[in-house]
């Protein structure tokens, strides 16, 4: 990514929240997101975030800053970093993977997704509906004729935890 | 925990173009049993687009090996960008060819005598 930071005062950006908090950043943390970048090299400094609620920008800006940071020597630390990231509930990780969408910052999406395919790979269908809030909309006839017709995916045990 | 403010009861938290880069990375097995989620899980899953992505997807995960059940008593004679092919050991000149991606398979008769038919990429097939 290309430094545009080389003067000795470093180049701030502000991100407003959808509930009007502000945060300043540095301009090179903050362009690690394809929307803050456009909307950078279109000269803006002040970022309103229409879509982005306080808590999740927080640990987004968190993640940019440690991201940013990224050496040979820190590998580690930013692979435990990651893995404490992601170590939360589905409904924080839905807030975080919407956040990571609208501001197309594409490691993370990636890890999110992985993260959330992760977790409900052994899960019921039950149990997928209820954790992305889904309601079904098929006729008992029609689910059992899906559940016929893949018959094979439905042997054995699956998980019905919702976390 | 982040607060799901705008997330309303009884409907999905996510837009399809975000449950779509999830579900492309997950493993085909789980997603034929995600086809009863409901109706537009079942669309997508189902979508040609989605298993063009689903496949280049595994691709880069490195999950071209596959797992064809014992019980069906085929062979698994080669596969390719997700097709099989398979041959029950009694029958002469019929193959099936099953796409894993869509969960459909096509039974194909060959014309030639079956003995002399080379298969390429055999050990990609693990049964």
């Amino acid at each position: 990514m290309a430094s545009t930071t080389e003067t000795k005062q470093k180049k701030m950006l502000i991100l407003k929240s959808a509930d009007n908090d502000e945060f300043e950043i540095e301009e090179s943390v903050g362009v690690q997101s394809e929307t803050i970048k456009n909307l950078v090299e279109d000269g803006f400094t002040f970022v309103p975030l229409p879509n982005v609620y306080t808590k999740a920008l927080i640990k987004i800006i968190d993640y940019l800053k440690k991201h940013a940071n990224k050496t040979d020597s820190n590998d580690e630390e930013i692979k435990t970093f990651d893995k404490d990231f992601v170590n939360t509930t589905f409904d924080d990780l839905f807030e975080l993977v919407s956040a990571a969408n609208y501001l197309h910052i594409s490691c993370l999406m990636n890890m999110l997704c992985q993260t959330i395919a992760d977790r409900i790979k052994d899960k019921s269908p039950e149990a997928v509906r209820k954790i992305f809030h889904i309601n079904c909309d098929y006729t008992p006839e029609e689910e059992a004729k899906i559940r016929k017709a893949n018959a094979q995916a439905f042997e054995g045990q699956f998980d019905e935890s919702l976390d | 925990a982040i607060e799901g403010r705008h997330i309303k009861e009884d409907t999905c938290v996510l837009p399809n173009d975000i449950i779509f880069s999830i579900l492309i990375k997950v493993y085909t097995a789980s997603l034929l049993r995600f086809k009863c989620v409901s109706k537009s899980w079942n669309a997508m899953i189902s979508n040609v687009k989605f298993a063009k992505d689903h496949r280049d997807q595994s691709k880069e995960l490195g999950r071209e090996k596959l797992l064809v059940q014992r019980s069906t008593g085929a062979h698994g004679l080669c596969s390719y960008d997700g097709l099989v092919l398979l041959k029950k050991p009694k029958a002469y000149k019929k193959f099936v060819l099953w796409n894993y991606h869509l969960g459909q398979h096509h039974i194909r008769v060959s014309i030639y005598e079956t003995s002399r038919i080379q298969y390429p990429h055999a050990s990609r097939v693990v049964l």
